[in-house]
């Protein structure tokens, strides 16, 4: 699929299939723009704004010819050709190399005429600021990305993935856009539902870890719970009740949604029984600590969300901690560790600076 | 505006036309010409204006694919291969109509402007039934602007085929529809009646 998310209105209006769809009744370009736009509602505007560009692209004049006049030019083309034929008329036509001169005079005043016109072309016009600013766009390529949004959840992007969400969040509901792969970790705020919305899909939770794939290319969408549970219900049946009738996924459940099916349960089994994976996958992850040096669980902190923790080893490498971090999300997560050893941090980017006089102090 | 939308299989009708063309078949011409005739019309009028001079010209085109059919290559992209013929057609006949300019008074309407695309353009407009808001709009553009816009939403060419007809750059024409784009946007934005299409 194309990153449509990225388009601006000129971009759409040149695009073969979204001109398809403003100008014919195509139903792969119906089926394919509407459900994208019940996916990315905050879309709408541009779409919206590109489809009237291609609409007044019809208002070009049209030259005042009618049918019948179309089938009399018809019938004097074939009357010439046919007296031609006869030996009627003799055919008054240049020399080839005479033709080929003419056009070229043709082009070469064309082409001066164009020289002329391209230096008078006005500057190209800005594009006006039509981007919502309050969203937030973030891609992963290869790698893996963490995203920490403004309530303090966080969203670790998987390879390929895109995450679209809003500088801050609404009052009332919180909720992201996802496109490809994201294992969340959601702020617990029981007034504020948090939404996934995917393509065909959208995950609803209160606060809890799970992980959401929506790759467009594998035309489904899966949903697997690490802890809490969470509601999974198709995304154009959002207004009506609530969802209706959304599929409730319990911890270590993963429900697989295609649009033309209904929705297919797997149970896995518990931690404890799974075979001990090399590194394992952040949905898998336990991050349960009973007097862990803090020098291990920030390494594992790193490898699991794909970031740099910096901090002084030789001040905080060998304080224990002991601590039940799983399905907090990252923030969540540094802030009690840090707790534990009484130490600050900051994050910059894709780095976590850690500081403080390290957990020994107060015991000599 | 659907008499010219592409189908899937029109490259294929088209062909076959083509090969019966080629087969001194004459009806095809005609075939061919009923189903070319009105957006190649509309293209040679939108870049040229004289409008009778337009439809000689098509005229002569499809003369000249009868007379010359012999010679002509069997696998051609049949649609563009019109449009590039009537457009270097036009070219050719507004040369030498500025060569001679009192040739064929009386039987061809010459432009009482000088003839360049650009002042037949506003000529045109101020005959034209016009829907005004809407072209207040279009005006904005520059003349390859204009046919850039026409060849890509009405004729439903694609970007690499009217660089090629242009003979310009796909890049350039990427860019120029881009520059076309913008300032329809912009128009769409600034005026905001537009939005009650």
């Amino acid at each position: 699929m194309k990153a449509y998310l990225d388009f601006q209105p000129e971009d759409f209006a040149a695009d073969e299939f979204f001109i398809r769809w403003v100008k014919s009744a195509d139903i792969e370009a119906e089926t394919f723009w509407q459900n994208w736009l019940e996916t990315y509602p905050f879309m709408r505007q541009k779409v919206e704004i590109a489809r009237k560009m291609v609409l007044l692209t019809d208002s070009l004049p049209v030259p005042p010819v009618a049918d019948l006049e179309i089938a009399a030019l018809k019938r004097s083309v074939l009357k010439r050709i046919e007296d031609q034929e006869n030996g009627r008329i003799k055919v008054r036509r240049l020399s080839p190399l005479v033709y080929w001169a003419a056009v070229v005079a043709g082009l070469a005043l064309f082409a001066a005429w164009w020289a002329q016109i391209y230096q008078d072309r006005p500057d190209v016009l800005v594009g006006e600021p039509m981007q919502d600013e309050a969203m937030k766009v973030v891609s992963a390529g290869p790698d893996k990305r963490l995203v920490i949004l403004s309530d303090g959840s966080s969203a670790l992007l998987k390879k390929n993935s895109k995450i679209i969400f809003p500088a801050s969040f609404e009052p009332g509901r919180r909720e992201v856009y996802l496109v490809g792969e994201a294992f969340f970790e959601v702020a617990k705020d029981s007034l504020r539902p948090f939404f996934v919305r995917t393509h065909d899909y959208t995950t609803r939770v209160l606060g809890t870890s799970f992980n959401v794939r929506a790759y467009p290319e594998d035309g489904r969408v899966s949903v697997f719970v690490k802890t809490g549970k969470v509601s999974v219900y198709r995304s154009d049946r959002d207004s009506s009740s609530e969802a209706d009738n959304p599929l409730v996924l319990m911890p270590n459940q993963q429900g697989f949604f295609q649009k033309e099916t209904s929705p297919r349960l797997t149970e896995e089994l518990p931690p404890a029984e799974q075979k001990a994976v090399p590194v394992p996958d952040i949905d898998r992850m336990r991050f349960e600590y009973d007097e862990v040096l803090v020098g291990d669980i920030f390494e594992q902190i790193e490898k699991a969300y794909n970031v740099k923790i910096r901090y002084d080893k030789s001040v905080f490498g060998q304080c224990p901690v002991t601590a039940s971090l799983t399905g907090e999300p990252f923030d969540e997560k540094l802030k009690l560790v840090t707790l534990a050893v009484r130490a600050n941090f900051r994050i910059e980017n894709d780095q976590v600076f850690i500081t403080g006089l390290g957990c020994d102090r107060d015991k000599n | 505006m659907d008499k010219q939308q592409d189908t899937g299989n029109a490259p294929d009708r088209d062909q076959l036309l083509w090969q019966r063309i080629t087969g001194d078949d004459r009806e095809a011409l005609g075939e061919l010409f009923e189903i070319y005739a009105r957006e190649l019309l509309t293209y040679g009028f939108r870049i040229h204006a004289d409008l009778g001079m337009v439809k000689d010209v098509l005229q002569d085109v499809f003369v000249d694919i009868w007379t010359y059919r012999k010679n002509l290559a069997g696998a051609v992209k049949v649609k563009f291969y019109l449009y590039q013929c009537l457009r270097n057609a036009l070219f050719k006949q507004l040369a030498r109509e500025r060569k001679v300019p009192s040739e064929d008074i009386g039987v061809k309407e010459i432009p009482d402007t000088e003839s360049s695309p650009e002042a037949v353009f506003v000529q045109l407009e101020d005959e034209m039934d016009r829907q005004d808001r809407l072209r207040l709009s279009l005006e904005a553009l520059t003349p390859r602007e204009r046919e850039v816009i026409s060849l890509k939403y009405y004729s439903n060419l694609k970007i690499r085929e009217i660089a090629k007809l242009l003979e310009l750059k796909e890049q350039t024409i990427a860019n120029t529809l881009q520059n076309a784009l913008s300032k329809l946007r912009k128009c769409l934005v600034n005026n905001f009646f537009l939005f009650f299409l």
